[in-house]
């Protein structure tokens, strides 16, 4: 435990920590009827609003966390570059894109995300109560001390269902014990394209790691995440040092695919990038079809790497940029409006307008790439 | 320092597999150590596409869904085991094994022996360590109890017997009670 938490890059993006609870007081959901179903949220949000640090937690339902975990597939750093110094480049070279100052700083929107206190719950989905902590780094010892903080609070006001011998007890007994699943979110491309990932994703499971495709079965985008196979018999900083440990070696092993991928042929891989980068502008992002998501999702994934490996121009990295950010700003919305934050909502609304003006999908080398009309005065912040 | 990362620094080191210089140095993962791998361009390439699908590892479905069909059963065994019903929450043993979702906490115990085999399967293990309650831990019997009550509960406030029903609740209060050491 003693390592420095891995930073986030161009492989790993996210971690997260979630737990499984349950009532003592009532069947799980699937033999709840819905009087029960309704009682339960009732008993869960009255607790969580008799708890000052509980009631400012988000609710969320699934199609919403999707949403947050699509913001760090968007995120700045992630895509601008390799290596992480170069973020300040790309946010501060103000310049000819870089119309007004009112236009979203995209650096800024990533240190805006409020991922501390974006611990969040969702209540009745497989089990009554599953809380989550999501971090835009692997510091899941942090994650684990917030998250079971948050815990003990729920804790003095519900009675859970526990049992001394299995632990907490849930609706799937894969998950009984502690009831938790730490995962981390990596993009591994290169491993996809070699045909590598079957036979890495199967030698994990010797070590008790599982690794699924993290948008669909088949594992759209090349997003994947790793994460605890077990939940009884071991203790919850084992679980933890079980997923860490594996980190570094699919980091190593993506890498060692890349650079193969790469001597083996650059030119066709940059092509892939830049051509992905047309395809997602033409594309409508806020369609939520399962079909344009996948094609999103593909484009992205062409991208990040084209970016990660430093195929792409300074140009077409800011476009990416821009482009990003608007997703990401979609998605605050709808966090937004999920957490009734009605004031974020419309600054959010009023951010994106501008954006859109800002003619963002033309290409940067095109002679008008100046917005049309400079954003309005009052537009946003 | 390891023997890749020396690999990784060494220009002269030959290919495994041909003798040619190395260019790559991949660590193979599937071995029950990890093994590192030190290939030219050629022969990365060969052995990057093949992959290696002799192993079979087991999806946690696949372990689910076959502990659950327990094996060693016959089949009259099989079907007493399936018709067992929880009688807190009545989910039959078959019903779980259809949906991998058990009904209620008692289903731990009720279910207790024929949960055991799955339970190792997936978790390798059949006891908790990790994280407890603060607060006193309820036993299951308490916990099944709060159930029923939380049920009988509902009845009496059904037949508008709210002097039953404010029985029923003080002593629900009383077991989620029990134990709490806090304020
Ligand atoms: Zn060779
Ligand atoms: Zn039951």
């Amino acid at each position: 435990m003693s390592d420095v938490p891995i930073e986030p890059n161009d492989i790993v993006i996210s971690s997260r920590i979630r737990l499984a609870r349950n009532i003592a007081d009532f069947p799980f959901i699937s033999t709840c009827s819905d009087d029960q179903r309704l009682e339960i949220e009732s008993v869960v949000q009255n607790g969580m609003a008799n708890d000052e640090i509980l009631s400012e937690l988000t609710l969320l339902d699934s199609f919403e966390l999707n949403a947050l975990e699509r913001q760090f597939l968007m995120d700045l750093q992630l895509v601008s570059s390799p290596s992480r110094e170069t973020t300040e480049r790309v946010a501060g070279a103000s310049d000819v894109n870089e119309a007004t100052s009112s236009e979203p700083d995209v650096a800024a929107v990533s240190r805006e995300l409020p991922w501390e206190e974006l611990a969040s719950y969702s209540i009745n989905e497989e089990d009554h109560l599953r809380i989550t902590v999501n971090r835009s780094d692997l510091d899941l010892q942090a994650a684990w001390r917030q998250i079971s903080a948050i815990d003990d609070r729920v804790e003095s006001q519900l009675t859970y269902a526990f049992s001394q011998q299995l632990g907490y007890l849930t609706a799937c007994p894969a998950n009984v014990g502690t009831g938790m699943r730490v995962s981390v979110l990596m993009h591994l491309p290169a491993l996809v394209m070699t045909g590598q990932v079957e036979k890495v994703m199967r030698s994990l499971q010797r070590l008790n790691v599982v690794a699924r495709g993290e948008f669909g079965d088949s594992a759209v985008g090349d997003f994947f995440r790793v994460s605890n196979q077990a939940t009884l018999g071991m203790d919850e900083d084992s679980l933890i040092e079980q997923v860490t440990a594996i980190v570094p070696r699919l980091i190593k092993y993506e890498r060692e695919a890349r650079r193969f991928l790469i001597e083996q042929n650059r030119e066709g891989l940059r092509r892939d990038a830049a051509e992905s980068l047309e395809k997602l502008c033409r594309l409508d992002l806020e369609d939520e079809d399962s079909e344009s998501h996948e094609d999103i999702m593909q484009c992205l994934s062409k991208i990040r790497m084209g970016v990660g490996m430093g195929l792409l121009e300074q140009a077409d990295a800011d476009r990416v940029n821009r482009l990003f950010t608007l997703v990401q700003l979609r998605d605050q919305l709808v966090v937004a409006i999920a957490r009734e934050d009605y004031g974020e909502a419309s600054e959010l609304r009023d951010r994106i307008a501008t954006l859109e003006k800002g003619g963002w999908r033309r290409n940067s080398s095109d002679a008008e790439m100046i917005p049309d009309e400079p954003a309005d005065e009052g537009g946003s912040q | 320092m390891s023997a890749q990362d020396c690999g990784r620094l060494n220009k002269n080191m030959k290919c495994q597999k041909c003798q040619k210089q190395a260019t790559f140095h991949i660590t193979d993962l599937t071995g029950d150590d990890l093994l590192a791998l030190h290939l030219c361009p050629e022969c990365a390439k060969s052995y990057l596409e093949t992959g290696d699908s002799s192993e079979d590892a087991p999806v946690i479905s696949d372990v689910m869904s076959k502990q659950l069909k327990p094996l060693e059963q016959t089949a009259d065994d099989l079907r007493e085991l399936d018709a067992k019903e929880c009688p807190i929450c009545g989910i039959s043993f078959y019903e779980f094994r259809q949906g991998g979702r058990l009904g209620c906490p008692h289903d731990y115990v009720f279910f207790g022996e024929d949960l055991e085999p799955l339970l190792i399967n997936v978790h390798g293990d059949n006891q908790h360590v990790g994280k407890q309650p603060k607060r006193g831990i309820t036993d299951t019997e308490s916990q099944t109890e709060l159930i029923r009550l939380r049920r009988q509960m509902k009845e009496v406030v059904e037949q508008e017997d709210y002097e039953k029903a404010s029985q029923i609740r003080d002593q629900i209060r009383q077991i989620e009670g029990e134990g709490p050491a806090g304020e």
